[in-house]
């Protein structure tokens, strides 16, 4: 059984993920520290998004076991995972900003489902926006926004309610170069500030030269787990 | 507080992005609401009528000619002990003969008889109650099988013919309001299925970022409470337009008095528009409850 640790935010213990017959991810033991910047990388379908939905219990695992910030995923039932989640962001690739409401009030989301007061709310939210420099755009509808910055909204909405953890899948995916600098930077000041990410991306210019550790996945398993440029090497031939 | 504003402003939003959705809704509840409650208010106005009928029912217990002489006051009392008796007149044959010969004008024929061939009777007054068919019939017996008792007459035939009339006339106000609150149940299931389906990239997100089921339900209720609460309204202030233009506006002569129409009170009122608010809820209870699963 495995027992919550302190030092680890995220512990897992051989686990499984199955998709009819076929292993999605297998195996996978791994912890990550609290306050760490964690690239989770690997070619495409190799299990890299699916590894964070059972982190943040979009999936459930077939075998072994997840905790998450003292939360174990298996035991959890289905009516308790909004406890997890307010414990975390999520940032995708495809933003899920909700297109009938404006940046304000897709950043408010988070707080307003906590029961926050709205004068808290207002202020976290300002916060927030001015973090990821949105502050303008508050009453813009996301629609009317670039990718770029439709995904710093939806960093600000991640980081509004101070969550633990960010999970951030393919965030950088559909932006330009530029864009994807600017929201790599915003994923590091909230690291800096104490918080931790998983990023997960199957593009190589951005942890190629990374100091940070990298779990690299091949075929739903860990192949490397350590810093670049080890994976230099994987990454021309695959 | 946080969490009504919330929950209000969403619904607002909801309202003001799917308007024809919401109108028809609202309206297919007053229709329903409207044809149900025009039944009842016809029942509940005819039920006044033949309550004011039923105060007038009356058993005639025509006394035997072969008794001799009658002890009227025991006889009275042993008839007034019975269930459902309210008031008990007794007419003797002279009484009687007296009646039909002022009262009904047969004072001619009556003249070249020897004899009163009149009975003496009793005129049995019948409590006013809900079942008044079965105890008028019950009472009827009871007095026809004393010995002193030749005939009894209550008008039977009317009796049952109006009894069978409103008992049909109930359960076809019953069935009728039934079919049309099941249907009501559909239309706000659907809709409710169909704003839903609108609005599912916007529920993702919210589970995404950890809102509880009930954050995400509750604003499908208030949809639903407030498409009842509408409907209702709309369908009985029809209801009460067309009861002022029939009966008081138009056509004041229906007030006789045997029938004075009335509008509901204000408790039967407050009554409809809660099942009307009862339905909407139950209608997306079904919605979420059969077709999604949160």
């Amino acid at each position: 059984m495995l027992e919550t640790n302190n030092d680890h935010i995220i512990q897992m213990y051989h686990v499984y993920k199955q998709f009819g017959d076929k292993d999605v991810i297998r195996d996978v033991t791994m912890n990550i520290r609290r306050n760490e910047f964690l690239f989770i990388s690997g070619p495409s379908g190799a299990g890299k998004s699916t590894m964070l939905k059972l982190l943040y219990a979009g999936e459930r695992l077939s075998k072994g076991q997840i905790i998450v910030d003292g939360l174990n995923i298996v035991r959890m039932k289905r009516r308790n995972i909004h406890r997890l989640r307010r414990r975390i962001g999520i940032i995708f690739q495809d933003f899920k900003l909700i297109r009938t409401r404006s940046v304000y009030d897709n950043v408010a989301l988070v707080l307003e489902i906590q029961g926050l007061p709205r004068r808290m709310v207002e202020r976290k939210v300002q916060a927030a926006l001015n973090r990821v420099g949105m502050s303008g755009f508050a009453n813009v509808f996301p629609p009317s926004l670039s990718g770029g910055e439709q995904q710093r909204v939806a960093v600000a909405r991640a980081v509004a309610a101070d969550p633990s953890i960010i999970f951030a899948d393919e965030p950088t995916g559909s932006l330009d170069p530029d864009s994807a600098a600017v929201i790599l930077n915003l994923l590091d000041d909230y690291h800096l500030s104490g918080g931790t990410v998983l990023f997960a991306t199957h593009d190589i210019s951005l942890i190629e030269h990374t100091h940070r550790r990298v779990v690299y996945l091949t075929d739903g398993n860990i192949s490397e787990n350590g810093r670049p440029p080890f994976l230099s090497t994987q990454y021309k031939t695959g | 507080m946080n969490y009504l504003n919330c929950f209000l402003k969403g619904v607002a939003k909801d309202f003001i992005a799917t308007p024809m959705l919401h109108t028809v809704t609202i309206l297919t509840i007053a229709l329903s609401l409207l044809v149900t409650s025009a039944f009842g208010l016809f029942f509940f106005n005819i039920n006044q009528v033949f309550y004011t009928w039923k105060q007038g029912i009356r058993i005639m217990a025509y006394v035997s000619p072969s008794v001799e002489k009658v002890n009227v006051d025991m006889l009275k009392n042993q008839i007034q002990t019975l269930y459902g008796v309210n008031k008990i007149e007794y007419i003797s044959k002279d009484a009687a003969l007296d009646f039909m010969k002022n009262d009904m004008h047969q004072a001619d024929i009556l003249s070249h008889l020897k004899d009163n061939p009149l009975p003496a009777s009793f005129m049995i007054h019948v409590k006013p109650t809900a079942k008044t068919w079965e105890m008028v019939e019950r009472l009827a017996t009871q007095i026809k099988m004393m010995p002193e008792i030749s005939e009894v007459e209550y008008g039977k035939g009317w009796l049952e013919r109006i009894t069978s009339f409103m008992t049909f006339f109930r359960i076809t106000c019953i069935a009728i309001g039934t079919l049309l609150i099941i249907t009501t149940l559909f239309v706000i299931s659907n809709t409710i299925r169909l704003v839903f389906y609108a609005r599912r990239d916007e529920i993702d997100v919210m589970r995404l970022v950890g809102a509880t089921r009930w954050f995400i339900r509750i604003p499908f209720y208030l949809e639903a409470i407030i498409h009842g609460l509408v409907g209702g309204m709309i369908g009985l202030s029809i209801l009460y337009g067309l009861f002022y233009y029939l009966t008081i506006y138009n056509f004041p002569v229906w007030t006789t008095d045997l029938f004075h129409p009335n509008f509901f009170s204000l408790h039967v009122i407050g009554m409809l528009i809660l099942m009307s608010m009862g339905i909407g809820w139950a209608g997306c209870y079904l919605s979420l409850k059969q077709f999604i699963k949160l």
